[in-house]
């Protein structure tokens, strides 16, 4: 495992690649896009903007979204000229194994899904002791035990959830 | 307020209940604390739902206890096998691992629990003094001021976190935006709910808090968690005991540490790992044998530990008398309190003040219970280092769900913490901070009926701003704190201009 970051990101050197600049400024520009279209289409919320000396439901969600598409826009035309002038220095988008990420969220959600169906604790022995599996037979290419630590771990964890969640706290994932 | 805390320690003391949960919790946050890529902050993100339906008193005590154990925790690894268990632990590493390899492993965990002891007792003095004082003073705070209270806020914690400061308070930003999400408190105006009616009731703390600080960070690792690894050599433990003299005579830097961590954590945002590189930085100028350090000096392991430990008191300090987040671990602790119905702030203190001195008391008994268990289970938790990754990130991702779930027995809050998690997993992907996401959360209700408030009271004018002293100086510092960065550089080209200039 990588060192803890709390999640704070990365040390950013003064300038980025403008790969980074572009990918940052399209997931803000994003987000104002649908921001921006959730606030125009309601019109209770807009017309709240002339309710008196109250400024309005919708004058703080302005406010913000208008700070950010600025931003958002920036960034993009610092991506666009950094990456026409050919400055391609900095640090770019962060490495990592992500069709590991996107198939683990897959499965979440089908877990998610799974729950529904055929209850908690079925669900999260399938999905403990299948990636439990997955991981071992990666480390260690040995496919009966990588089986057989993910059924213990199955079962382990399921009764674990059992004891704590269901037992003691009261959870209703029995 | 002696009597109270010893009152509220005596009714602990008195619990067997409470006993137990505080012994579980700091056995607990010492063994995740020891678990390489477990942070303080996913440890009590994960362990968060076991609190919900504990008494109030009784969830701090346990979430304390877990804070302050992996407080301690991590540097049982950065120690061992040289990978710091939390962020705050990556200064201790330099000079404890040199210290472990040269056959005085035991003794740098030694000099490393009892200096994070004395440390966590001096920031607990630190919170006990301060906290009334700025608490009262916050008393006088009306609409205006805790509206700028709220935007100085936001505006240091996006200049405290790494990386650009504009980035990071554009993730602020969207994190206020999240706080919008349900409908307006005051007018009862849906917003940006999409029609979805998961989103309607809002956006939760703790599900965002478990998403962005545990999820991510196992879709993070995930992929370097299924190759072959190499196993790290783990040194022999040996002797436990350093001479007393010798351990007693770090008592300058025990205290030098204990006070900067203190004081540095009491600057929201600036959280343990400022704190501990700066003691240690301070420990050096102080030595007479700077060369050493970084070679296995004790000083190197004392000084970081003890700045850790305090900056724990440091950073309850604005999220008890302000409702202010000192950093990303208080953000969850705050969102166990709102859970339970506690809003930090000054009004926690004038309206429930057996919960403040029952903060401090747990506070107290942690740190206590954190220096006996981690002497009991010095030799054996060790061994918690070996755990395979793989095995620990199926684990927490499972605890993920079922925390979510647990908060209000539901799904949607489970696929909102799944949202956040891919959000934090993109945030990292872009370099970018995730920690004022959570703090853009919390503060964005505080700033909004504020500001909102305010306007009405100034009948729609902003003098109310300027006619405050209070909210101006702060106003004023916060705009300083977003244009520092954009014209810092312009000063620097202007004084190599100037130097180049007269050299000629």
């Amino acid at each position: 495992m990588s060192q803890p970051t709390d999640n704070t990101g990365s040390d950013n050197s003064a300038q980025t690649s403008p790969v980074l600049d572009l990918a940052v400024g399209a997931f803000f520009a994003i987000i104002c896009a649908a921001g921006w279209s959730s606030v125009l289409s309601g019109k209770r919320l807009m017309a709240s903007l002339d309710a008196g000396l109250d400024p309005g439901a919708a004058f703080l969600p302005i406010l913000v979204l208008s700070l950010l598409s600025v931003g958002a826009a920036l960034i993009l035309i610092k991506g666009c000229f950094r990456f026409a002038t050919g400055r391609t220095d900095g640090p770019s988008v962060e490495r990592g194994d992500h069709p590991a990420a996107v198939v683990l969220l897959l499965s979440m959600i089908a877990l998610c899904v799974g729950v529904a169906m055929i209850g908690f604790l079925p669900a999260t022995f399938v999905f403990s002791a299948a990636w439990t599996a997955w991981l071992s037979w990666r480390r260690t290419g040995r496919a009966g035990r990588a089986l057989l630590s993910g059924l213990i771990l199955g079962v382990l964890l399921c009764a674990f959830l059992y004891v704590t969640f269901v037992s003691v706290l009261k959870v209703p994932i029995g | 307020m002696l009597n109270d805390f010893l009152s509220a320690l005596g009714t602990t003391l008195m619990s067997p209940w409470g006993l137990l949960l505080a012994v579980i919790g700091t056995v607990l946050g010492v063994v995740l604390g020891a678990m390489p890529g477990v942070s303080s902050t996913m440890a009590l993100a994960i362990l968060l739902p076991i609190s919900f339906s504990m008494d109030p008193h009784l969830a701090i005590l346990f979430l304390l206890a877990v804070f302050v154990a992996s407080v301690y925790g991590g540097s049982i690894s950065a120690i061992l096998i040289n990978i710091p268990g939390t962020p705050g632990a990556i200064v201790t590493q330099l000079d404890g691992y040199p210290m472990a390899r040269s056959g005085r492993a035991g003794e740098a965990l030694t000099y490393a629990l009892v200096s994070s002891t004395l440390g966590g007792l001096i920031g607990l003095l630190a919170l006990v003094l301060v906290a009334p004082m700025l608490a009262a003073a916050a008393m006088e705070f009306r609409s205006p001021e805790f509206t700028a209270v709220a935007v100085f806020g936001l505006v240091l914690l996006a200049y405290a976190s790494p990386g650009s400061t504009i980035r990071g308070m554009m993730v602020g930003g969207l994190g206020l935006l999240c706080g919008m999400v349900g409908f307006d408190s005051l007018t009862d105006i849906p917003r940006f709910t999409f029609d979805s009616p998961v989103l309607e009731g809002g956006i939760e703390l703790v599900p965002l808090c478990v998403g962005l600080f545990g999820f991510a960070e196992v879709m993070k690792n995930l992929g370097g968690a299924g190759r072959p690894s190499t196993k790290s050599v783990m040194p022999a433990i040996g002797r436990l005991w350093p001479p007393m003299k010798e351990l007693l005579g770090q008592w300058k830097t025990m205290l030098r540490g204990s006070f900067i961590g203190a004081a540095v954590g009491a600057i929201p945002a600036a959280g343990s790992a400022i704190a501990v590189a700066i003691a240690y930085a301070q420990e050096m100028r102080f030595s007479k044998r700077p060369n050493e350090f970084g070679k296995g000096v004790t000083e190197g392991v004392v000084a970081p530990e003890s700045a850790n430990s305090s900056s724990i008191g440091g950073t309850l300090i604005p999220m008890m008398t302000l409702g202010i987040p000192g950093d990303a671990i208080t953000a969850v602790l705050m969102g166990s309190l709102l859970i339970h119905g506690l809003r930090p702030g000054p009004g926690l203190f004038a309206n429930n003040p057996e919960f403040v001195s029952g903060v401090y008391s747990s506070f107290f008994l942690a740190l206590i219970l954190t220096l006996v268990i981690g002497l009991l289970l010095m030799r054996w938790v060790a061994w918690v280092t070996r755990i395979p990754s793989h095995i620990l990130l199926v684990v927490i991702a499972v605890l993920c769900v079922v925390g979510s779930f647990a908060i209000r027995n539901t799904m949607s809050d489970v696929y909102v913490m799944l949202a956040f998690g891919l959000i934090g997993y993109l945030l990292n992907l872009f370099r970018l901070p995730a920690a004022p996401l959570a703090f853009g959360l919390i503060l964005g209700p505080l700033l909004e009926e504020n500001l909102r408030r305010s306007l009405i009271l100034g009948r729609g004018s902003w003098d109310v701003f300027i006619n405050s002293p209070i909210a101006l100086t702060l106003l004023l510092m916060s705009l300083g704190a977003i244009l520092l960065p954009l014209v810092a550089p312009w000063f620097v080209r202007l004084r190599d201009d100037l130097r180049r200039t007269y050299r000629r």
